[in-house]
């Protein structure tokens, strides 16, 4: 967990930090960063001779936080009393950290549409940001809950896309976050007579379904939505 | 449950010294009183009240089968 560092010296920078990824025994998959602490200086009459100075550099391994993650969650679960529960953090070495929890009756941590689950996100995502410089984003998944609600999402879309069509109205959809917002939008692409866009602000946030044709027929109404059109 | 809330809490803010966290409870509720330093106010609350409704989330969801109530506010 917490930061490795060491501090290498070596003719040159390159050479430093060849030394200190063998010292630390650096895996493939972790990052590392480095401090320049002094240039190797060539002396008078080549390297090292007459005041010649090595490459200095501070050399620090990126911290992991999986189980920071894990920490977290167990901590909440711990709450409730409940030890049959399986957590798992996944790391895409990039930005992302994956939280997959699993176990019967996980209702709890999903919430109300999810309402649990996103706010774990969001305390998670703030206090992981706070550790590092860079941007991280957590994702918490129970039980598959996504993938499920992924399924809903597009056989609801493609109801609505179907209804907005025929009536050729456009049908306003309940807030959304942005996740679910993404799939309607992603599973009505194809459709040809039909543009979805989103539509006021969070955590209100709706997707609209509208015809095509709906833009011509009801000119007024449309002007004041285009600014929000994404 | 309160060592959860001061965990989170001082997890978020810039000064975990000033996070102070009273614990009241009536019945069957349970009322949280939160205080943290004045800089960290906006931490906590989070824009539009993002933050801090998710506490009071997680908060709800870890005693849904105890059928408790739990109540959180931050004072000033």
């Amino acid at each position: 967990m917490e930061k490795r560092v060491i501090e290498v010296t070596g003719k040159s920078v390159e050479e430093a930090v060849e030394i200190a990824k063998k010292t630390l025994e650096l895996k493939e998959n972790e990052k590392y960063e480095y401090e320049v602490l002094n240039e190797e200086t060539k002396g008078f009459l080549g390297i090292g001779f007459l005041g010649g100075k090595k490459a200095r550099i501070r050399f620090t391994i990126k911290p992991k936080y999986e189980n920071y993650l894990t920490k977290w969650i167990e901590e909440i679960i711990d709450c409730t009393g409940r030890t049959d529960v399986e957590v798992k953090v996944r790391h895409d070495n990039r930005n992302k950290y994956f939280i997959d929890i699993n176990g019967e009756n996980l209702g709890f941590l999903i919430g109300r549409r999810g309402a649990a689950m996103y706010a774990i996100e969001h305390l998670l995502s703030l206090m992981l940001n706070k550790k590092t410089d860079s941007l991280v984003r957590v994702k918490v998944n129970v039980s598959k809950f996504k993938q499920e609600r992924q399924k809903d999402l597009e056989e609801m879309a493609i109801r609505l896309a179907e209804k907005a069509a025929s009536t050729k109205k456009a049908i306003f959809l309940r807030p959304m976050n942005s996740f679910e917002r993404k799939i309607i939008h992603k599973t009505l692409k194809t459709y040809r007579n039909l543009y979805t866009y989103s539509k006021g602000a969070e955590p209100n946030r709706k997707v609209v379904i509208s015809p095509k044709d709906f833009k011509k027929k009801f000119n007024k109404e449309q002007t004041q939505t285009t600014g929000d059109v994404h | 449950m309160k060592k959860l809330l001061n965990n989170i809490v001082t997890a978020l803010v810039d000064n975990p010294a000033d996070v102070n966290i009273t614990e009241s409870s009536e019945g069957n509720s349970l009322a949280f009183e939160l205080r943290v330093h004045s800089d960290d106010v906006g931490k906590v609350i989070g824009k539009k009240g993002r933050t801090i409704n998710a506490i009071r989330t997680v908060l709800k969801a870890v005693t849904l089968d105890k059928d408790t109530k739990v109540m959180l506010e931050l004072l000033q």
